[in-house]
């Protein structure tokens, strides 16, 4: 069955706006650069990634909190999207990076929700060599896309 | 961002479980469609016909929250309307006059003033005379989770 759009729309802003991409104010998803080549899938779990380490940075790396989840409508091909991170200064975010992080390469990332639950990965479309300190990778429209294609 | 198997069931769940549309304490109906129609999301339910009268009302679903699984074969994942006891059947009566034809289902809410969603029947179905009984196959919104990014 085909839902209307409205319908569709609403459910994808019930899905963003709902535990675990929302919770309550001071649980804050947090997005984890990973260090090892992987291949998305609904199906991975966070014991099959490799995390880059809290030693590897001045500032343990995370740009979502709860009340920043955004959801809207992809104006050119419809799809309902689900944008974490609501501030220009939450979107980018700069790895400061301790010297046990170079020579480490980012594929990609994972965030995690309340108790460090994966909820979801993202790939890079080139991995993104650590060479120096304070190296900026950003993170601009990260986020979930729910094409209308999917419901039938 | 490809989430994880968990997290995008909960879309199904929570869609189910929504109060506000599919599980509306005012039970949903499934109207019969009377008139050819293709099914689009932007579809509003001034643009269908629905078949009242001689038995083809509309018949309200059970309310609450629905069921909500993942099909074994697919993956995709699947609320499924609860069908009333005795089910989604239609039978014509009254004295039936002219041919009414079957070209779909429209989920609509329980007063009758929104649609909710839509599915076809091909080729239509044709009543013509009283006594002609019509069953509704399994209603589903299948979700594809995979193509979530």
């Amino acid at each position: 069955m085909l839902p209307t759009r409205t319908l569709f729309e609403f459910w994808g802003q019930l899905w963003g706006t709902t535990s675990p991409l929302q919770e309550p104010e001071g649980i804050t998803p947090k997005i984890r650069l990973i260090v090892e080549d992987f291949t998305p899938s609904l199906d991975l779990t966070l014991a099959s990634l490799e995390l880059a380490a809290d030693a590897d940075f001045q500032r343990e790396p995370f740009i979502t909190a709860s009340e920043d989840v955004q959801h809207g409508v992809d104006p050119v091909n419809g799809d309902k999207r689900i944008d974490l991170g609501g501030s220009q200064d939450n979107l980018h975010f700069t790895f400061d990076s301790n010297v046990s992080a170079i020579g480490k390469t980012a594929y990609g990332t994972a965030l995690l929700g309340n108790g460090d639950v994966l909820l979801g990965t993202h790939k890079f479309a080139q991995p993104i060599a650590i060479t120096r300190t304070k190296q900026l990778i950003d993170l601009v429209d990260h986020g979930f896309r729910l094409p209308t294609s999917m419901v039938r | 961002m490809k989430p994880t198997r968990t997290l995008a069931q909960t879309l199904a769940s929570l869609a189910a479980a929504d109060t506000a549309n599919l599980a509306n304490v005012s039970a949903n109906k499934i109207a019969l469609i009377g008139a050819n129609f293709t099914p689009s999301l932007d579809r509003v339910l001034a643009d269908l016909t629905l078949l009242s009268g001689n038995g083809l009302d509309p018949i309200a679903l059970t309310a609450g929250a629905q069921n909500e699984g993942t099909d074994p074969t697919t993956g995709e994942a699947v609320i499924d309307l609860k069908e009333p006891a005795g089910g989604l059947r239609w039978e014509t009566s009254g004295g039936l006059a002219v041919e009414k034809q079957i070209h779909g289902y429209a989920l609509i809410n329980n007063a009758g003033t929104v649609l909710l969603g839509m599915q076809r029947v091909d080729p239509p179905i044709s009543l013509t005379v009283d006594n002609q009984v019509h069953v509704a196959p399994e209603l589903t919104f299948k979700l594809d989770l995979n193509m979530i990014t």
